[in-house]
């Protein structure tokens, strides 16, 4: 079964998924940071976060109020075309269709570790009914 | 300052970033001729050599159209209320790693432990994204001494003369090098983030004619004189900048200009980096993430 969008479990079987992808661990292995992703149209959805410490997931769950180093966020219908490919990573990022709060910079830098870990949340089987 | 002619016409001022002041400047002297004629107003074209030099005289207020790099257009858009509203079309700012093809660096891994790094200018995209590469291959920024040289004709010749041992080098002066060139050089990496431009930008005289502009630009593939002018300036076309690519790039230029460099998140994260913190912090230790 599905996971719900945004979900605790979602977001838990990110974190294992980024575990089968080896080649992102090795682009991030020097990065260390705090992300954290919602629903702009849906505020009554608990935030959720993702911490990677030196290319590995370590935390994955609710965010829980700890500083957060980027957020992304943008509508359902956006969070959709992003996780369906339909809008590459880069492209929502450029056209602001994903928001983004944190270093553009580093966002730049890891670009494709950036594009591997959208293409990894739209690698989860996900229920969009929420 | 914007300039009359003796008839008293105002004449429009059009410049390009340094970097085109190489081979293919005849094909911006054309280029003017062509905004010119398009737009029925006379517009002088006047090339720099050094990226300080044209910054200036464009924040000097000389100039009613830039074609200017990422970081240059981001400070006319903040200083200047300039509008960017032209880029190339499925084109953008990559960078080369080059060395000279008569060392032994075949790799990155090849750089001596002190490394001349030969760059145009450090307040580039091309300098950032050079350094990202160099970051990415684990060279530590304590290795590198850099020259710079004000222009990419000048990391050419860095690179070239044996001054440099690698140079950032813009992936058009490359292209656009000659064969002969090319082959004293060897690409030892590339970036290939597809994030950054060059882009036509106008300033307020221009305002009033951006729609007109814009579109000469953008259409210029679709009839024949333009065909041969962007082959000969070397592009296939041009499309409009949204303003959400601006906002974008805004924010990458002005946290680079800044000085605020996250590259190191190790050294940047405001969180603490204790594994013992993150099993009581993880919901589910036994089959969460390791």
């Amino acid at each position: 079964m599905a996971a719900k969008f945004m979900s605790t479990e979602w977001i838990r079987l990110v974190g294992k998924q980024w575990d089968t992808h080896p080649e992102i661990q090795k682009d991030l292995k020097n990065f260390n940071a705090t992300w954290e992703y919602y629903i702009e149209d849906r505020p009554d959805i608990p935030h959720v976060m993702l911490f990677c410490k030196a290319g590995k997931v370590i935390y994955a769950g609710p965010s829980d109020g700890r500083r957060r180093d980027f957020i992304m966020w943008t509508n359902m219908d956006h969070w959709k075309k992003i996780l369906s490919g339909e809008i590459s990573g880069k492209s929502a990022l450029m056209t602001r269709r994903l928001k983004f709060k944190g270093s553009m910079m580093t966002a730049m830098k890891y670009m494709t570790p950036f594009n591997i870990h959208l293409n990894i949340l739209g690698e989860i089987p996900v229920d969009f009914n929420i | 300052m914007p300039s009359s002619n003796p008839a008293g016409e105002s004449t429009l001022n059009f410049t390009v970033d340094p970097n085109y002041s190489g081979k293919n400047l005849p094909g911006w002297f054309l280029m003017n001729t062509y905004l010119q004629r398009h737009l029925g107003q006379v517009m002088h074209f006047q090339p720099y050599d050094g990226f300080d030099v044209c910054r200036a005289a464009v924040l000097a207020n000389q100039y009613d159209l830039v074609y200017a790099n990422p970081f240059d257009w981001v400070q006319y858009v903040q200083k200047l209320d300039f509008v960017p509203i032209a880029k190339p079309r499925n084109h953008f700012d990559e960078v080369y790693l080059c060395t000279s093809a008569a060392v032994p660096i075949q790799d990155v891994a090849d750089l001596p432990t002190r490394i001349r790094v030969a760059s145009a200018h450090p307040a580039t995209l091309i300098h950032m994204v050079g350094l990202f590469l160099l970051d990415k291959a684990d060279i530590d920024r304590a290795r590198l001494e850099f020259v710079f040289t004000g222009s990419y004709q000048g990391v050419l010749k860095a690179i070239l003369q044996g001054q440099a041992d690698v140079g950032f080098l813009f992936d058009e002066v490359y292209v656009g090098a000659s064969g002969l060139i090319r082959d004293r050089l060897h690409i030892i990496d590339r970036s290939d983030d597809a994030f950054a431009f060059h882009a036509f930008c106008i300033g307020p005289r221009l305002l009033p004619q951006q729609e007109l502009l814009t579109q000469v630009l953008c259409q210029m593939d679709q009839e024949a004189r333009g065909q041969v002018l962007l082959q000969d300036i070397g592009f296939s076309g041009f499309a409009p900048v949204t303003d959400d690519e601006v906002a974008c790039l805004t924010m990458l230029a002005d946290e680079y200009i800044s000085g605020h460099e996250a590259i190191d998140l190790r050294a940047t994260s405001t969180l603490a980096i204790d594994d013992s913190a993150f099993v009581v912090a993880r919901e589910d230790p036994d089959s969460g993430t390791k």
